[in-house]
């Protein structure tokens, strides 16, 4: 009865987030991409922080001419969901029409290249299976050595013997790759029509460069108020956030119509 | 004359602030030093000084004097200060922490008067820019310009910050060096020439540039030394050198904004004034072969990061850039770039091609309008290939009358309607993550302490030692308890109940056990008396298996 409450309870929460998502496709439908996006962001208030919410707030975002709020928001889903297609297709078709030519920052994740194709709550969750079979089979080994164990369960424990090590090997790695992704510095998006990266974040500095909305910047240190970027070409300088969206999704979307 | 300011009685710790003069002329340098006496300190005073005295620290240094017997210890730092601009300015006051007390130097000031009419007769510098009033993206020329009669030694040029400017990357500086004539006076002009690109609109100031130069020093100076053994050497031009500071003027720029209004749709960004030629290297091909359509782009404003416009997508045929090729230089305090590009057309069916017209908008500053360069418009005549040459081939047979779906647009992919919403981040923490593989580790911590609990009753061993020790005193009831003391040890060591045990099975204990054993029975059930039975069995139970 209990695992059952807790089950029908896990699933209703995400419902608010749900029916905001559906109202959010039907507006998109009809063109009214301005209430489209406000469903959409209705449904990541409510904890749906979904793919298929990025992809939809992307596309109402791009509908209205915000093209560098679309991919922040884009770039978001597909940090969830590295292998959707759609979400790929999407930015490079926002990427051809940005005014400024930068590769696309790459997260820095080391050795570990398939965490490029897999989300770090993926590769959580399959760490944890991994973990949940070592440890299973320790513990089947040790109800074998306890007296009066029978021969079964002894050859099956024996049997397991090697596949612990596989699957111990595979739990660290995966841990350590999901440890990575998870500390790896997001990156960031002009949202703004044009941008100018200072030295400093003080009045004395100079500007270093310009960024047009749609950039996409990798941010190496942060303020509340700055966010030092860099570029592929390694020049680097400090942009107030109010002219930037992190691709993090952690992080609250900023509304500057607000 | 020295001015010496002392700051407290004789027999502690003083500090003091030593200027030269307090009159110099603009571009003059002069020491100043700052000297504790008795004291110390630690870390390097800071002094401050007028916005227009620039200052920089030359070095420090210690010595001891002896007077009267007494020694001094005194600590000397030396600046230069160069005066910049004319007006008044002070040095200080510096404050230190000294032995634990706060000493003070009060401030000192000093009067800057502007350079003589004669003094820039002989050396000047002066900063122009191209455009004062340039539009956003517009690249402009800042020209540095020193004159001079005679010579100098090791001029270096400080450039000023370009605030709202950022450096145009495809042209280095241009420096050149002249010689002019005025009023019967040969000077020698060196100019620098640094495109800018205007980055941020608004109200600007580019600062005032320096330059440092060591010049000879005057005659006259030379004079007050008296009978100078060296005054014809031509080596003298080596030792009687100055160093000088000259300051060029800060510059005020507005940069205005782009218009809106007649922005068009396709606005490249390009700002200035430009010209385009594209040449194709064929009009005639056959399908399956590619024409190179060589493009340049010639103007006066910056071309970096300009990219051909693509061809729509029903254009029938395909085109692949090259990286262009991109040129810059300063040219007569003029900026002047190039792009060249490379583009590949590929046609995708036989006939006659007609390529539209390439077309650049851009915004021209002189005009303070926009336009639109358009290139000539290209028509190729496309005769028949290979067969299937530049074709996609349908794989519904040979004699199908299908065709392969032609795009005929492009837009963004739609969000999937039936997707269901959950929180698929990792926001809320790893804790999830941890549940299931916890769950065996449980069990297994719960196994380890229950077998350490088990470990720690009491062994029966020590059970039976114990009632070793509280024999029953009645000889026939003492018999008995020593029998039922080795049956249950047999029986522990044997791991089988001690009433089942026969003499076959405690035979497996060792021919002393099946002694025993046999002992006990005679003893207990024959009757017979046998010794040291009580200590056999003593030894039995205390032996550890």
């Amino acid at each position: 009865m209990v695992p059952t409450l807790l089950l029908l309870g896990a699933l209703n929460a995400f419902a608010g987030a749900q029916d905001a998502f559906d109202a959010g496709v039907a507006a998109s439908r009809a063109g009214d991409y301005a209430a489209s996006e406000d469903h959409f962001r209705e449904a990541l208030e409510a904890g749906g922080r979904d793919p298929a919410v990025y992809h939809g707030l992307g596309n109402a975002l791009f509908r209205q001419g915000r093209t560098g709020l679309a991919i922040a928001a884009w770039r978001r889903g597909l940090s969830l969901d590295p292998q959707s297609g759609d979400l790929a297709a999407n930015l490079d078709f926002a990427r051809d029409r940005t005014t400024d030519r930068l590769d696309p920052p790459e997260p820095a994740l080391g050795p570990f290249f398939w965490q490029r194709s897999l989300s770090v709550a993926r590769s959580a969750a399959l760490a944890s299976a991994a973990w949940t079979l070592v440890l299973g089979a320790l513990l089947l080994r040790r109800l074998a050595r306890r007296p009066g164990a029978g021969d079964q369960l002894q050859r099956v424990s024996a049997r397991l013997g090697p596949w612990t090590w596989g699957a111990a090997a595979l739990g660290a790695l995966l841990t350590a790759s999901t440890l990575v992704a998870l500390r790896a510095a997001p990156g960031a998006v002009v949202i703004v029509p044009v941008v100018a990266a200072r030295s400093t974040t003080g009045p004395d500095g100079v500007d270093l460069f310009v960024l047009h909305e749609g950039a996409e910047v990798r941010v190496t240190e942060s303020t509340p108020e700055a966010a030092l970027v860099l570029l592929p070409d390694e020049r680097k300088g400090w942009i107030a956030w109010s002219a930037l969206a992190s691709t993090d999704p952690a992080a609250p979307l900023p509304d500057p119509m607000l | 004359m020295t001015l010496l300011l002392l700051t407290s009685a004789a027999l502690a710790a003083q500090l003091s602030l030593d200027v030269g003069t307090r009159e110099l002329t603009v571009g003059e340098t002069i020491p100043v030093e700052l000297k504790l006496v008795d004291g110390t300190t630690s870390g390097l005073p800071d002094l401050p000084a007028g916005e227009g005295l620039s200052l920089s620290f030359e070095g420090q240094s210690q010595s001891r004097v002896v007077v009267n017997f007494r020694s001094t210890r005194i600590v000397s730092y030396t600046y230069a200060v160069t005066a910049l601009t004319e007006g008044r300015w002070s040095i200080g006051p510096v404050s230190l922490e000294v032995d634990g007390q706060t000493l003070t130097a009060p401030a000192v000031q000093l009067v800057v008067s502007p350079r003589s009419e004669a003094a820039r007769a002989e050396r000047d510098v002066t900063a122009t820019l191209s455009d004062a009033e340039p539009v956003l993206g517009q690249v402009v020329v800042y020209r540095f310009r020193f004159r001079h009669k005679g010579d100098v030694i090791d001029a270096r040029w400080t450039p000023p910050g370009f605030d709202g400017f950022v450096r145009e990357s495809t042209a280095e500086m241009a420096q050149r060096e002249t010689r002019v004539a005025v009023d019967g006076q040969t000077y020698t002009v060196q100019e620098i020439d640094v495109p800018l690109v205007a980055a941020g609109a608004g109200q600007r100031t580019i600062g005032p540039a320096l330059l440092e130069a060591k010049v000879p020093a005057k005659q006259g100076a030379r004079s007050r030394r008296g009978l100078d053994p060296f005054a014809d050497s031509p080596f003298r031009a080596f030792t009687d050198l100055s160093a000088e500071t000259l300051t060029a003027s800060a510059i005020p720029v507005t940069i205005r904004p782009l218009p809106e209004q007649g922005r068009p749709a396709d606005f490249s960004g390009l700002v200035g004034s430009f010209s385009l030629d594209v040449s194709p290297s064929a009009t005639s091909l056959r399908l399956g072969e590619s024409v190179t359509l060589d493009v340049v782009l010639r103007g006066d404003g910056t071309l970096t990061g300009f990219r051909l416009p693509p061809p729509a997508t029903d254009a029938g045929y395909r085109a692949y850039d090259d990286e262009p090729e991109l040129k810059g230089e300063v040219s007569d305090g003029a900026f002047v770039a190039t792009a060249r590009f490379r583009r590949a057309i590929v046609p995708e069916r036989e006939g006659r091609l007609e390529i539209p017209p390439l077309r650049v908008p851009y915004f021209d500053p002189e005009q303070g309008a926009y336009a639109v360069l358009e290139g000539p418009a290209i028509t190729l005549d496309v005769l028949p290939g290979e067969s299937d040459a530049g074709q996609v081939t349908s794989f519904a047979g040979a004699e199908s009358a299908q065709k392969a779906v032609a795009s005929v647009g492009e837009d963004i992919n739609p969000v999937p309607g039936d997707a269901t919403i959950r929180d698929r981040s990792v926001a809320g923490g790893l804790w999830p993550y941890l549940v299931p593989p916890a769950l065996p580790a449980l069990g297994i911590v719960a196994l380890e302490l229950a077998s350490a609990l088990s470990r720690r009753r009491a062994d029966p061993r020590e059970a039976l030692l114990r009632r070793l020790g509280s024999l029953p005193t009645e000889p026939t009831t003492r018999l008995a308890a020593l029998e039922a003391l080795f049956r249950e040890a047999a029986g522990l060591r044997l791991g089988r109940p001690a009433a089942g045990l026969d003499r076959a099975s405690v035979s497996r204990l060792g021919e002393d056990a099946a002694l025993l054993y046999a002992d006990l029975e005679a003893a207990r059930y024959g009757g017979q008396a046998v010794s040291d039975l009580e200590a056999r069995v003593r030894a039995f139970v205390e032996r550890r298996p």
